[in-house]
């Protein structure tokens, strides 16, 4: 009863601040649940610091590809977008690639068998280059948070997933099959090569971390996919032989972004 | 003086807060210009304030048991996913000594290799097809990021960014033939490694003992290849011409390379002929949970 007494003689800023403390020490008996305090609002820290409803996007970033290990693929992407509440945003990417074949490309090719009629060998997959291309992408960004550096420098940030359809202009250089007829090696620049624009959608995901109010810094990583093909039970020595075979071809880019928040 | 001493105690660890993983900030603009709140100001502004946040439970002295599914990223000839065990002992918030094992059942050449067997006869030296068939790492992990997230503004997880570093041994082997070969894939031992391992991750905290974990470890194991299966190149090329019959150094396991030795002995020969000092950059991604005791 003493005690009592003494609490309702406490200025509420007192009370607010032994309540805390409470709060403080209680903490491990519910890591993850809400506790809201007399205020009514939470006393854990909520709020977005950096809030993204109705607000434009307009973002550079710089890719480079991670899974084609026989062709060098790295470029830029423009993108602009709507973010229509804190999660969820929808807009425009264009992008352009510098776009070769490796060095692995180009040993394969030096080492390459005698041409011959008498087997016919598969062309080796997988070696489109994705020149450029414009996508439609919605974006959902389901987790916000903050990490503390050094326990001095907070970092809010975000995690998102996106995905996204468009059209692409795809260039194809064989690494095995040559233009020319003939037995002899495939003079240098004389390998089938064929150019095409097609559908490509995309699916990603990545970190936003967030500079200020209007700047962001983002990694992520998403995979372009599209309809490819090789030409399978070549006859070496006739570059008109063989029959097409599809599949999906892919692409995956690592990319390093900045934006603004208009 | 009583409330006076709870304010003080208050506004100390207040104050003291740097020193945890969160600070305070107020849900509503404040007065005070540094963004924080004073305990003393009056009843409206004190009802904005948002308590600092303190770690709600802590990992130090804890044993933490993590069950990992890795997965190999950089699959440009090799291509592995297996599963891992680890345990740690968080010896500070912060710091914790690990061991942990791995194994991948699934260790073989990537289809890139697999094409260049099959379309243009090649194939990459045994230093860029070494398969990581099992593994261990005894090593310190350090934790110095933390933070919090929340999910759909709804649901809020502590995190924590930790690198970590190891050393070990790594049990490796070399395909010898390819998935479209009759036999179908077949493997040679290629004996024990060093290894080390570098790696860099999150774990966030589902609950006080349950985390989620991703980390990408760059798994790094010597490439000296000199024998499969016990065999030297000198072995390799002699079974390769004259099977069974041949006249093998007696560290040689000749029923190794299966009832028709020729074939896998004579791509064994091809790929040890120049042993190479290179080392295996392994790198893997690994999605796991943990159980903290």
């Amino acid at each position: 009863m003493r005690l009592q007494s003494t609490v309702h003689r406490l200025p509420r800023a007192a009370l607010l601040a032994a309540l805390a403390l409470v709060a403080l020490g209680a903490g491990s008996a519910a890591a993850e649940d809400v506790i809201y305090g007399p205020d009514g609002a939470p006393t854990v820290v909520q709020r977005k610091l950096y809030p993204m409803s109705n607000r434009w996007e307009l973002g550079l970033r710089l890719q480079t590809s991670l899974n084609t290990p026989l062709v060098v693929q790295d470029g830029a992407l423009l993108d602009l977008s709507y973010h229509t509440n804190e999660w969820f945003d929808f807009g425009g990417e264009l992008f352009g690639n510098y776009t070769a074949l490796s060095n692995l490309a180009d040993v394969i090719r030096q080492k390459l068998p005698e041409r011959t009629a008498t087997t016919p060998k598969d062309e080796i997959a997988n070696t489109d280059q994705l020149r450029g291309g414009f996508l439609a992408v919605a974006r959902v960004a389901p987790i916000y948070g903050k990490i503390n550096l050094a326990s001095e420098i907070n970092v809010h940030f975000q995690t998102y997933l996106l995905l996204g359809a468009g059209v692409t202009m795809l260039h194809h250089e064989s690494v095995n099959l040559c233009a020319v007829g003939g037995t002899t090696a495939c003079p240098e620049g004389d390998f089938q090569t064929n150019d095409q624009i097609t559908f490509v959608g995309e699916l990603g995901g990545g970190f936003r971390f967030y500079l200020s109010e209007h700047w962001s810094l983002s990694a992520e990583v998403r995979a372009f996919l599209y309809p490819s093909q090789y030409k399978a039970d070549n006859d070496l020595t006739n570059p008109t032989s063989g029959t097409e075979t599809s599949y999906l071809g892919s692409m995956v880019s690592f990319s390093l972004g900045i934006a603004r928040l208009f | 003086m009583r409330t006076h001493a709870l304010i003080v105690f208050a506004l100390a660890a207040f104050l003291g807060s740097a020193a945890h993983a969160q600070s305070a900030r107020p849900i509503a603009p404040a007065s005070a210009a540094d963004g924080t709140q004073p305990a003393g100001e009056s009843d409206d502004d004190v009802q904005a304030v948002h308590v600092v946040e303190k770690r709600p439970f802590t990992e130090g002295g804890r044993l933490e048991l993590s069950l990992f599914a890795p997965i190999q990223v950089n699959t440009k000839f090799t291509a592995h996913i297996g599963m891992g065990l680890e345990v740690a002992y968080h010896i500070r918030e912060n710091l914790a000594v690990q061991i942990g094992g791995l194994w991948n059942p699934i260790a073989q050449q990537s289809t890139l290799t697999e094409e260049l067997v099959n379309k243009v006869n090649q194939q990459p030296l045994a230093a860029d097809a070494l398969l990581l068939q099992a593994g261990g790492l005894v090593g310190l992990e350090l934790m110095p990021i933390y933070g919090k997230l929340n999910i759909f503004d709804g649901k809020i997880l502590k995190l924590g960014f930790y690198l970590n570093v190891g050393l070990g041994l790594a049990k490796t082997e070399l395909q010898l033939q390819s998935s479209s070969s009759p036999e179908g894939r077949t493997f040679g031992d290629t004996g024990i490694r060093p290894m080390a391992g570098l790696g860099a991750g999150f774990r966030v905290f589902l609950t006080d003992r349950f985390t989620l974990r991703l980390e990408i470890r760059d798994l790094v194991y010597s490439a000296y290849v000199s024998t499969v299966n016990g065999c030297n190149y000198s072995d390799t090329v002699a079974i390769s011409h004259n099977g069974t019959g041949a006249t093998v150094s007696s560290s040689c396991n000749i029923s190794a390379f299966g009832s028709d030795p020729k074939g896998d002995a004579a791509v064994a020969a091809a790929q040890i002929q120049t042993p190479s000092a290179d080392v295996v950059n392994n790198l893997t991604a690994y999605l796991g949970l943990s159980f903290l005791f």
